[in-house]
């Protein structure tokens, strides 16, 4: 089903986050929610995911969400398998299948033989593909992305991007990913969700047809969304 | 044959640095006191290196030595682990039920700041010579090893325990692969100078309450009758005592670093 946030209302030290939210994201597909930092987004991910306390209605499916963070937060003194088997642990007894699992994850970002590594041994990439392995992993319907792939130079971000998008080919959830980068929504998103102001409202809303796999950052029909996105954005 | 043992140097450049520098420390004490015994030149206060460690000698063969060092070092033991399991019940408690930590806090507080000297001489007056010494290194030990295992448990990280939760993790598997790696290495770093601080105050309330069976005892004794090399060898022994107990606790460290393969901390 898709996910329908009705009059949400968050509240931290007296600051209104969000007043009366509605928002909603279409099952099986990707929406991206843009906007400048400090804006709400991120408040608005952790209340689909109920880690937070607000008022008003979540209608989603039941059951889990997967979360890929900022940061990877990988356990640092487990190997790269051991985080993995570790989220499986409560969903699947059997070792064997949580086995067969993990390393056909581990196939698929192509991390296989840094299976025993410890999180500090690999790479700034590497660790932030363990984390999207680990949302994958994760049965849910509904995974939630923020900021996932800040901080990461270009060429990184570009391989990063490709890797989600083939295992989400594979496994098409209900995602909502939190950037502020323009260019990110554009790789990634079926729909682009601008918010703004404070309380965060919706400010603008963008549809993108082009296929995942046929994007690229060169493409001329981004042109006019990334000019309308960004005049949204640096409006008073 | 240099260059084999050019080689042989550079293989094991860090176990020989390891060895050299506490020979090199050791060193630099015993010539302080040789020099120091020279220039006072005066045996009865300050005997030389040499007269001490024959005494040691003496001392070590007589089986009083070494029930005197086990039943010390049983004390320090018992009472550490005593301070430690409560320290640990309590800071565990205290981590996720506040109202225990803030009532704790103010006694740890002044368990703390209260001189050891008045808790040795008040120990005396209220229990046996036996028990004394157990309370002494249990106060001591207690309000040092509750704060540290606290603040290692409220020091584990707080979005690994968010990632947990969001992805079902157990509380039994959050101890295991978050709580108990996190906080280990912290625990066991106080462990060591606590342990050090244990023997050395129950060491002192052995002398007070004149332990039967003790090093403190035997120090007590040679004191009155003003036997100074014996009360420097049993100082001796004394910080033998703790070191080996220090090596054990950097035993148990290496161990936990392995097993976790832990990068710094």
């Amino acid at each position: 089903m898709d996910i329908n946030l009705n009059n949400v209302c968050v509240n931290f030290d007296n600051k209104v986050v969000l007043d009366d939210f509605s928002a909603s994201f279409e099952e099986s597909k990707i929406t991206c929610i843009l906007g400048a930092s400090g804006v709400g987004k991120t408040t608005i991910l952790n209340a689909i995911c109920g880690t937070l306390s607000f008022s008003g209605v979540v209608e989603k499916d039941e059951g889990a969400v997967s979360y890929i963070f900022q940061n990877e937060r990988l356990i640092p003194s487990i190997s790269v398998y051991k985080n993995l088997d570790l989220i499986l642990k409560s969903k699947i007894k059997s070792k064997v299948e949580r086995k067969k699992l993990v390393k056909k994850m581990l196939n698929a970002v192509e991390l296989i033989d840094e299976k025993n590594s410890f999180p500090f041994e690999l790479s700034g990439g590497m660790a932030q593909r363990v984390a999207i392995a680990r949302g994958f992993l994760f049965p849910s319907k509904i995974m939630l992305m923020d900021e996932a792939f800040k901080g990461l130079d270009a060429a990184l971000k570009a391989r990063l991007v490709s890797v989600f998008i083939s295992l989400w080919e594979q496994d098409r959830r209900t995602v909502v990913f939190v950037t502020h980068s323009i260019d990110e929504a554009l790789l990634l998103a079926h729909r682009i969700v601008v918010v703004k102001g404070s309380p965060a409202k919706i400010v603008l809303e963008e549809e993108i047809t082009t296929p995942l796999r046929d994007r690229h950052l060169t493409n001329p029909e981004f042109d006019k969304v990334r000019k309308n996105l960004l005049a949204t954005l640096v409006k008073d | 044959m240099a260059e084999s043992m050019t080689e042989f140097f550079k293989k094991n450049k860090r176990v020989l640095l390891n060895i050299f520098y506490p020979l090199l420390a050791l060193g630099i004490v015993l010539t302080i006191w040789t020099v120091a015994a020279e220039v006072k030149n005066k045996p009865l206060l300050l005997p030389s290196v040499q007269v001490v460690f024959g005494r040691l000698g003496e001392i070590c063969t007589g089986s009083i030595f070494w029930r005197s060092i086990g039943s010390t070092l049983l004390r320090t033991v018992e009472t550490f682990l005593l301070a430690f399991c409560f320290a640990f019940v309590f800071a565990l408690i205290g981590t996720f039920w506040t109202p225990l930590h803030r009532v704790l806090s103010p006694i740890i507080t002044a368990l703390r700041a209260a001189p050891t000297m008045a808790i040795i001489l008040l120990s005396t007056l209220w229990l046996d010579y036996n028990e004394s010494p157990l309370l002494i290194g249990f106060l001591i030990a207690f309000p040092l090893l509750y704060s540290a295992i606290y603040s290692a448990l409220t020091g584990v990280d707080k979005r690994l325990l968010e990632m947990a939760k969001v992805y079902n993790v157990s509380k039994a598997n959050q101890a295991l692969s978050i709580y108990l790696p996190s906080v280990l290495p912290y625990i066991l770093d106080s462990t060591k100078s606590v342990i050090s601080l244990t023997v050395k105050v129950v060491i002192a309330a052995e002398v007070i309450a004149q332990t039967k069976l003790s090093i403190g005892i035997e120090m007590m004794r040679s004191n009155l009758v003003f036997d100074i090399p014996t009360l420097i060898a049993w100082t001796v022994v004394a910080i033998i005592l703790s070191f080996l107990l220090e090596i054990l606790v950097n035993g148990i460290k290496k161990l936990v670093r392995a097993k976790y393969g832990y990068q710094s901390k």
